[in-house]
């Protein structure tokens, strides 16, 4: 069975090749025919087709002759769900269905690619690894993306602060496009907050294919007091881009998820990233102040 | 009992029930990551030879999980009837197979054989069964049903509106009723999968429901999908239900981590029996998903199939209004893509017929998954053709909440209008009395139009 993966890897190496065939006969090939044939002109003069994606759900209302317009564009308000969007005969009209197939492109696309390099770069992450050969066995074998590998931990023990209050980790989770939409606003709130409280932190760690537990090992490795993880969420249709934190006191590799507190739903439209970060930070504080995080702090 | 067989000269040699039965199932992720699945084709193969040649009572005597140790095991071991089982305790799993198969083995004659089954043979039938065998013998059996409404009976297929919101704001959760029922879907069930989990939003959820239902004359039933202890609290303290709800796996142990024993789904099931405003005599609703007990880390060394349908061996204990398991909603560590969700999708509705009530699998996929919409539309065709009785869809497939993709609604109308199947009788009457679907059953120029309901 083709997955992705090595589709796209076949995909990627037959334009390769197209690309060295068509490079390589540029540079010998010289005109066989002296017969001219003129390129078709392309006219492209017309302006773009309308981006489907611009309309919030809300908005979008195809009913042509409904018994109560306002009445159902009120009731939209109340839901994002799809609704008001008629039909032709029984199926969906073009314009719904292309949304829909757009949106879940996205959704897909959040899972199955990889964080930008450069924006790793850009925001000084310190990169990591985790044993997930690739995107399908991460997808199909959640634990190998709670295992960092052998590389990634000397690189941790490398850049371990020692006596630090809270360790920043960022990983891609189930959505690239989450650390990509938010870690940039996310951060700089967080770090502010931290500071502001008289926390000590240090440079984030991004971890590609990983999942929230990675965070318990690098808590093992760095001995941090809280470490925080910053995780891209399941993707639905019109949230591709929510981020969750993670955060736990001295977590440990195999401990039980109810030591976790979780703010999710981190993007523009959910709890915005700024807010999120200052949030965060305060719970830092709490969780150093009563040693606890989880269910634990809840009972406080 | 043979536990070996000789496949171009290699030997395959199993230890144990448990793992010919595993290996023998087809491909699917879960049972690779708990390394479960068989490790070559051949050796799926040999599997499936194996587990053809093993007698009827061989499953009986070995069932996954000790009796002792489970009380699944006992739940399904002590509803057998024992005068039909030694009719054919002698037979092979092939004999069953083939049985099944013939023009003499009506709907009624696989009924009566099947009270003589133990889950763990209907999952071994399962395993040498293609995708057209489970279709065809699934299509010869109807499992009737009554809660308010009768669903199950042959040529009617019926549909559970999925209303569900991010908040359970009480107009967001209309807004998406009025809009599936305006496209003909609701006569399963308006089942509502709530966020939070208490006995006051779970009882006002419910008066709700009933009050609309009631408003509007709608002839069908209702559901707040909250833990079974929340939903036994709201009916104690007056709540109208119709049936109650709870997500069931095929371990005590995985049962154990939803918080649910045995004890607890009687007692449920006495309550309703005497409190569900529906006055049914199928009052219970259970979900179910290959893969739960894995990831509640209960699934003993048993395959996902099998603890599948020993989940549906489980839930026969209470007669439910209808079964529904979630098959691509659990992840893609459990059903990879489009190719398991297909197969699993049979398999479930095939094992949930064999297992006497009506079966109905959720047709979906998780963003995470590599599947599509087209993907689930072909699963949907499918199971319409093998005639299952319960479906569920949401509005362009988008649940809201549960971040995942189902049927549409309006997949609904035209997968009625593909398979010839029609909506519950009083259902359809009732949309046509709304206007919106004419006498033919076909939509009329106001369906699709949600603010008919806004009065």
């Amino acid at each position: 069975m083709i997955n992705e993966a090595t589709l796209k890897e076949s995909i990627r190496d037959i334009i390769k090749n197209v690309i060295k065939e068509e490079l390589a006969g540029a540079a010998t090939a010289e005109p066989k025919s002296t017969v001219k044939v003129s390129a078709t002109e392309v006219n492209d003069s017309d302006g773009f087709v309308d981006d489907v994606t611009l309309a919030t759900m809300n908005e979008t209302f195809y009913v042509p002759d409904p018994h109560d317009r306002e009445g159902y564009m009120k009731m939209k308000e109340f839901t994002s769900g799809r609704l008001g969007i008629w039909r032709a005969g029984p199926r969906p009209l073009t314009k719904a269905y292309l949304r829909f197939l757009a949106d879940h492109s996205a959704a897909q696309n959040a899972v199955w690619s990889d964080v930008d390099e450069s924006l790793v770069k850009e925001l000084g992450f310190i990169p990591l690894a985790t044993v997930a050969v690739d995107k399908s066995e991460y997808i199909k074998n959640p634990n190998t993306g709670k295992k960092l590998t052998d590389e990634a931990v000397e690189t941790v023990k490398k850049n371990t602060v020692k006596n630090l209050n809270v360790q920043i980790v960022f990983a891609d989770g189930l959505s690239s496009r989450a650390i990509e939409k938010n870690a940039a606003d996310f951060l700089p709130a967080f770090e502010q907050g931290l500071k502001s409280l008289g926390l000590s932190f240090s440079t984030p760690f991004f971890v590609t294919n990983g999942r929230v537990a990675i965070g318990d090992e690098i808590g093992e490795l760095t001995d941090a007091d809280v470490v925080a993880v910053l995780c891209g969420e399941r993707p639905g249709l019109n949230s591709t881009g929510s981020m969750g934190a993670y955060i736990t006191y001295k977590p440990t590799m195999g401990m039980e998820e109810a030591r976790r507190t979780v703010i999710s739903n981190i993007h523009k439209q959910g709890t915005a990233p700024v807010e999120a970060g200052a949030q965060i930070a305060e719970l830092c504080q709490t969780m150093i102040k009563h040693k606890m995080s989880g269910v634990d702090l809840k009972l406080i | 009992m043979k536990l070996k067989t000789v496949l171009f000269g290699k030997t395959y040699q199993f230890k144990n029930v448990n793992e010919v039965q595993a290996k023998a199932s087809e491909q699917k992720s879960g049972d690779e990551l708990a390394g479960l699945a068989a490790t070559s084709t051949e050796e799926r193969a040999a599997a499936k030879i194996v587990l053809a040649d093993m007698l009827l009572s061989d499953i009986r005597n070995n069932p996954a999980v000790p009796y002792e140790l489970d009380d699944v095991t006992r739940v399904i071991q002590d509803q057998v009837n024992e005068a039909v089982y030694r009719e054919i305790k002698n037979w092979t799993v092939g004999d069953l197979r083939d049985f099944m198969m013939l023009y003499s083995s009506t709907g009624p004659i696989i009924q009566r054989i099947a009270t003589g089954l133990t889950s763990e043979m209907i999952a071994a039938v399962t395993k040498i069964m293609s995708n057209m065998d489970l279709i065809y013998v699934a299509k010869k059996i109807d499992n009737v049903a009554t809660c308010v409404t009768t669903i199950g009976q042959r040529g009617i297929a019926a549909n559970r509106a999925l209303p569900n919101h991010q908040t359970d704001d009480i107009d967001g959760i209309f807004a998406e009723l009025y809009e599936a029922l305006a496209y003909g879907v609701g006569d399963a069930m308006l089942g509502l999968n709530p966020v939070q989990d208490t006995v006051e939003s779970t009882s006002f959820l419910l008066h709700k429901l009933y009050d609309f239902r009631m408003k509007w004359e709608i002839p069908t039933q209702n559901c707040v999908l909250s833990h079974i202890t929340t939903q036994m609290a709201a009916l104690r303290k007056g709540a109208p239900l119709d049936m109650i709800f709870q997500s069931i796996a095929g371990t005590q142990k995985a049962n154990e981590s939803f918080g649910v024993t045995t004890a607890m789904l009687d007692d449920a099931y006495d309550l309703g029996k005497r409190e569900c405003v529906s006055g049914g005599k199928n009052i219970m609703y259970f979900e179910t998903g290959e893969g739960s007990e894995l990831s509640a880390d209960a699934h003993l060394g048993v395959d996902m199939l099998t603890l599948e349908a020993r989940t549906y061996g489980y839930a026969r204990r209470y007669d439910p209004f209808y079964v529904m398991s979630v098959v691509g909603f659990i992840g893609p560590e459990y059903i990879y893509d489009s190719v398991q969700q297909l197969r699993a999708g049979l398999e479930e509705h095939f094992m949930g017929t064999l297992s006497l009530f009506p079966m109905g699998v959720d047709v979906c996929y998780t963003n995470h998954m590599p599947a599509s919409q087209n993907d689930s539309e072909n699963l949907a065709l499918l199971l319409a053709h093998a005639g299952m009785p319960a479906f569920v869809t949401a509005p362009m497939g988008d649940d809201i909440m549960l971040n995942y993709q189902l049927l549409g609604n309006h997949d609904w109308q035209t997968l009625l209008e593909l398979s010839g199947l029609k909506r519950v009788p009083e259902f359809e009457k009732w949309l046509q009395k709304m206007e919106i679907l004419d006498e033919y059953g076909m939509f009329t120029a106001k369906a699709g139009d949600a603010s008919i309901f806004l009065k």
